[in-house]
């Protein structure tokens, strides 16, 4: 008989029992017979399942460490005493395993009939019935009677919890195979669930008997995946039935941009189920894509395009034609009266880049200017500029999965166990597996210490300080001789070195020097500095506490620096990693939508660039950059910027200092926006032209690794178009003609322009499951780790990284700095999340400070707080936590009416603009009633309200 | 009329000379600023800021002016 070898890469249907080997060395059995080569470490129940036998399982599953437990799995082994467990029992060179004879067969049985005796045969009514691996293993061993019957001592009468709003836990059917438990701490790292008692007493509850609500369950999911039976299982399923056909796809959330396996009836969406095969995601998820997908069918909805003169106007119902040509008319009055670039817009990070490219397009080729920008603007245009000045590209150098073989771990102003959740527990299993983890933070996030992790160093730094810390973790590299002289000899340029050197040596930036400004330590920094560079691999990670100050783009530089000068660039374990907000930040980047640059980050100056484009394209093209979304709102309120296309994103939520953000879109003469809800930007717009959601269409998301994932359509777009349609028609009135018949086109028209996307194609998706750019004749097959052997600027560049103190500082009117951030249940402007169940979690943004401060302004948990800076005042609850440093307070801004950037200002990254929303100095007291522009806000915002109504109301006369 | 425009770009072209880095020669700083101007400002703003300049560049700081006398 053949030698036969089997990966299991491209099954991810099937269940192989236990996780792959990773060991290279490959081992030769026989299994029923049949000779089996697979790689040492490899379980008895995988191998034989890598060449189609599947032995009967109940405990095991690929993605959990074998546990032995149910003994289903049991084989017999030529020399070897007893049945051993299959799942257990690694292969061994020259085993004979006998998986199937009689003996096998009655244990097996036998061990059913116990599982049985025990369990509610009420298979036809169980939401599992179908999709329950209990009831096909009772098929597969032939069970045929059950001898103990079923009136013996049971669980059958045990109660069921529903308090969680997207899963319920139905004790009675449990057969506490604990794989549910084991997936929490396993593949999440949250050690919610726990089994008490022992033998028959023993089963699964939430931390100590709680429900799951009261537990430290973040609702990921993976324990629901993770049940072979109906005890935990999604509320939409017992609702609606099991689904009948699915297509994978990419959640619309977060940056990582995890797959999915979107699971349907007809064309309504069932549950959303992770996709093994997905490459970001490897079968994880997090709350917000597993169950909060309710919004996309929301009765919220706008389904219908509407126009009105005026925005003191009730909104009127149109066609889409009608609509186009409304836009179109006004846009080109406007460019007649007040000249050329008097109008442009907005692509969104949360389209697909087809549609981002379309959108700039439009308005570099329609408009015929460069006033395009994006909301990366306001999240991580820092990184793009900073990691293209020292490493000549504007994207993270490696794959979630590097962390995997990270030895340090240094995580500076992100928090991916609550903004990028899947990551987050990747990060976790490598620091459980020994990895040193440092955080520098201001706040105590979740990382610094949870469940078997503990931060070997917390930089507990104030805000606006990151490049001064920064700077003397170099120094002390350089100083105390921690550099990979090599690699910097050989992939670096000398002259930059050589001068960074000098800059970065001098006293002014050591620990000690610098620790009144950053208020850590000196010990700590120099520790967590030798940490960094003494690991064999180390690995930056950071988010936008990183990018989000007046020295954003000065941080992102510094954190180059210090990777290249102790080598961590160029391979699996180490280099700079942003974590990139929303799900296609990196996509709506490499698309073009910055003012100075064409896809691809080439620049509008360049002449040979432009002639490529403008051949393709048939215009020409404008030679100097446009406006950034700062100078569009400033333009406007000079009168000199009357024409807006918003596509996707809302920022009179999202942006800084929102009363200039308003009053801006309200001196504007024709606001044109695209969204699936009326958003708050919308209550400004003269055209609404209805967005579709993530399930409505085609198309691609780029993650922060830089991986193209396919966005797939499961049912039609409720307003009839889907984004990119709607962008074309638009178009097409202003006199610009486009004609896609599917986004692949677009895709194509990409790849002909973009050097660093020429090999990608739906095609080559589609065979390859995702890409990560660059991917041309260099790189056919895409490029998980970048630089690996040079640089595209061939050397990279140390930069110049002073330190210079934010304008925004604390005084005696405002003593405490304010910085914000994110939970996890609520995503950005919560737009989506807000209309879902996900509201069981946080309902209102809270402000969180320390309890010296709130002791000093007789503050309380729960009252109520106005937040003032130089520029707003907002009030929301207060909840006193020691999370916090002395003089800093922290909020989040997923709700419109908590005005969290009523307070904030427009200070700005010196290099990108990107706004300082990480620091601002305020005051904080007891108040008893909301502030003044909260009233406001709600006034207008039921006026609006009105309008839509009338919109809908003329519908029906 | 207060140009909403021109007083973020003086602060925002100050902010650039401030830490763009200073150690090399004054002409170089100069040029370093300069080009960043250059590339990442519209041909609007360049042509407000440098009638402004004109006009005496009230507010900008001495790095800004000269930088802005190259572009
Ligand atoms: S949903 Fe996730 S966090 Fe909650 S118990 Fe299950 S595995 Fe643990
Ligand atoms: S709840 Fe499901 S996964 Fe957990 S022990 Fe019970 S049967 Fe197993
Ligand atoms: S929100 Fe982010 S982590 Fe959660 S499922 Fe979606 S892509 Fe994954
Ligand atoms: S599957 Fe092997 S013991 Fe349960």
């Amino acid at each position: 008989m053949s030698v036969q070898y089997f990966d299991a890469k491209g099954d991810f249907d099937k269940d192989f029992g236990t996780p792959k080997s990773q060991s290279t060395e490959l081992v030769s059995l026989e299994i029923d017979g049949q000779t089996v080569v697979v790689p040492m470490g490899t379980s008895v129940l995988r191998a034989a399942s890598e060449i189609g036998i599947q032995i009967p399982k109940l405990c095991a599953s690929d993605n959990l460490e074998a546990f032995g437990s149910c003994r289903i799995c049991a084989v017999e082994i030529e020399g070897r005493r007893g049945t051993p467990a299959s799942c257990t029992t690694p292969v061994e060179a020259g085993m004979k395993v006998t998986t199937q004879n009689v003996r096998l067969g009655k244990l097996r049985r036998n061990i059913m009939e116990l599982y049985i005796s025990d369990h509610p045969l009420d298979c036809l009514t169980c939401p599992a019935n179908g999709n329950c691996e209990l009831q096909d293993m009772a098929g597969a061993v032939g069970l045929r009677e059950v001898r103990y019957g079923f009136d013996g001592e049971n669980h059958l009468d045990a109660p069921t919890d529903s308090s969680n709003p997207y899963f319920s836990f139905d004790a009675s059917k449990c057969i506490v195979c604990s794989r549910c438990v084991r997936a929490c701490e396993e593949v999440q790292g949250t050690f919610a669930l726990t089994i008490s008692g022992r033998g028959f007493e023993s089963k699964v509850s939430p931390g100590t008997e709680q429900s799951f609500m009261d537990s430290d369950c973040v609702s990921c999911g993976a324990c629901v995946q993770a049940c072979p039976t109906s005890t935990l299982m999604e509320k939409s399923v017992i609702d609606q039935g099991q689904p009948e056909h699915s297509v994978v796809t990419t959640c619309a959330y977060c940056g990582v941009g995890c797959s999915f396996k979107a699971e349907m009836k007809g064309s309504e969406l069932i549950r959303m189920v992770p996709y093994k095969g997905g490459e970001a995601n490897m079968g994880h998820s997090c709350v917000k894509g597993r169950f909060a997908f309710g919004y996309a069918t929301h009765q919220d909805r706008v389904t219908k395009p509407m126009v009105r003169d005026s925005i003191d106007q009730p909104w009127k119902e149109v066609s889409w034609d009608e609509a186009f040509n409304f836009a179109a008319s006004k846009l080109k009055g406007i460019q007649q009266k007040y000249g050329r670039d008097s109008v442009g817009g907005i692509t969104s990070s949360r389209c697909t880049n087809e549609e981002t490219y379309l959108v700039q397009k439009l308005i570099r080729a329609g408009f015929g200017n460069n006033n395009t920008d994006t909301c990366a603007r306001v999240c991580h245009s820092p990184t793009g500029f900073g990691l293209k000045t020292t490493m000549g590209e504007s994207a993270g150098t490696q794959t979630f999965e590097s962390v995997l073989y990270a030895d340090a771990v240094m995580v500076i102003g992100a928090n991916p166990t609550d903004a990028h959740p899947v990551f987050g527990s990747l990060l976790k299993k490598r620091l459980r597996q020994g990895a040193k983890l440092i955080v520098a933070d201001p706040r105590s996030t979740d990382l610094v210490r949870s469940p078997h992790i503990q931060a070997e160093q917390h930089l507990k730094l104030r805000p606006g300080t990151n490049v001064a810390l920064i700077n003397a973790l170099a120094h002390v590299v350089v100083t105390e001789g921690l550099e990979d002289k090599a690699f910097v000899e050989s992939r670096t340029e000398g002259d930059s070195y050589m001068r960074w050197r000098a800059f970065i040596s001098d006293v002014r930036h050591s620990p000690e020097a610098t620790e009144e400004i950053t208020g850590v330590p000196a010990e700590k920094m120099r520790d967590a500095a030798r940490i960094y560079a003494a690991a064999d691999n180390a690995a930056i990670y950071y988010g936008l506490g990183v990018t989000e100050h007046s020295q954003g783009s000065t941080m992102v530089m510094g954190i180059a620096n210090l990777a290249m000068a102790t080598g961590n660039i160029g391979r699996k374990g180490v280099g700079v990693n942003p974590l990139r907000g929303q799900n296609n930040v990196q996509g709506s980047c490499d698309m073009g939508s910055f003012p100075h640059e064409l896809p691809g980050y080439q620049h509008v100056s360049d002449p040979v660039v432009r002639a490529r484009f403008e051949s393709v394209w048939g215009v020409q093209l404008d030679e100097e950059p446009g406006l950034r979304i700062p100078n569009m709102f400033n333009a406007a309120l000079d009168g000199t910027f009357k024409g807006m296309y918003v596509q996707g994103e809302d920022i009179a939520q999202s942006d800084p200092n929102t009363a200039h953000v308003e009053a801006a879109l309200r001196s504007l003469e024709c606001l044109v926006v695209q969204d699936i809800f009326l958003n708050e930007t919308a209550k400004f717009a003269h055209v609404f032209l209805p967005g579709s959601s993530f399930l409505e269409k085609d198309g691609t998301f780029t993650n922060a690794e830089r991986r193209i994932n396919r966005v797939r359509k499961v049912m039609p777009p409720l307003a009839g178009l889907a984004d990119w349609e709607a962008t074309m028609g638009l178009a097409n009135a202003l006199g610009y003609p486009m004609n896609y018949s599917h986004p692949s086109e677009i895709m194509d028209e990409i790849a002909q322009l973009t050097p660093t996307f020429t090999g990608v194609s739906y095609d080559r998706l589609d065979e390859l499951g995702s890409i990560q750019w660059p991917c041309n004749d260099a790189a056919p097959e895409g490029t998980p780790t970048m630089h690996v052997e040079s640089f595209p600027i061939g050397q990279a560049r140390f930069a110049i990284t002073e330190y210079v103190a934010t304008e925004e500082r604390s005084n005696r009117r405002f003593p405490l700095l304010l910085t914000t951030g994110r939970i996890l249940s609520q995503y950005n402007v919560g737009a989506q999340t807000r209309r879902t169940e996900n509201q069981n979690w946080h309902d209102e943004d809270i402000l969180e400070l320390h309890p010296v401060d709130a002791l000093d302004r007789g503050i309380s948990d729960g009252d109520m707080v106005a937040i003032s800076s130089r520029v707003g005042e907002t009030v929301l609850h207060a909840r006193v936590s020691d999370r916090m440093q002395p003089g800093v307070v922290y909020t989040t801004f997923h709700h419109p009416n908590s005005g969290a950037n009523v307070v904030t200002t427009d200070n700005s990254d010196w290099a990108t603009n990107c706004p300082e929303y990480k620091v601002t100095a305020v005051q904080v007291t007891k108040v008893t009633g909301e502030s003044n522009w909260q009233q406001q806000f709600r006034q207008f915002d039921e006026k609006q309200k009105e309008f839509l109504a009338d919109a809908k109301r003329e519908e029906h006369v | 009329m207060e140009s909403h425009q021109l007083t973020s770009m003086i602060s925002m072209a100050n902010q650039i000379a401030a830490n763009l880095p200073h150690d090399q020669s004054q002409d170089e700083c100069d040029k370093a600023v300069a080009s960043h101007l250059q590339r990442f400002w519209s041909r609007g703003m360049k042509e407000q800021i440098r009638a402004h300049l004109a006009a005496g560049g009230e507010g900008l700081s001495e790095g800004a002016k000269r930088a802005l006398a190259l572009i």
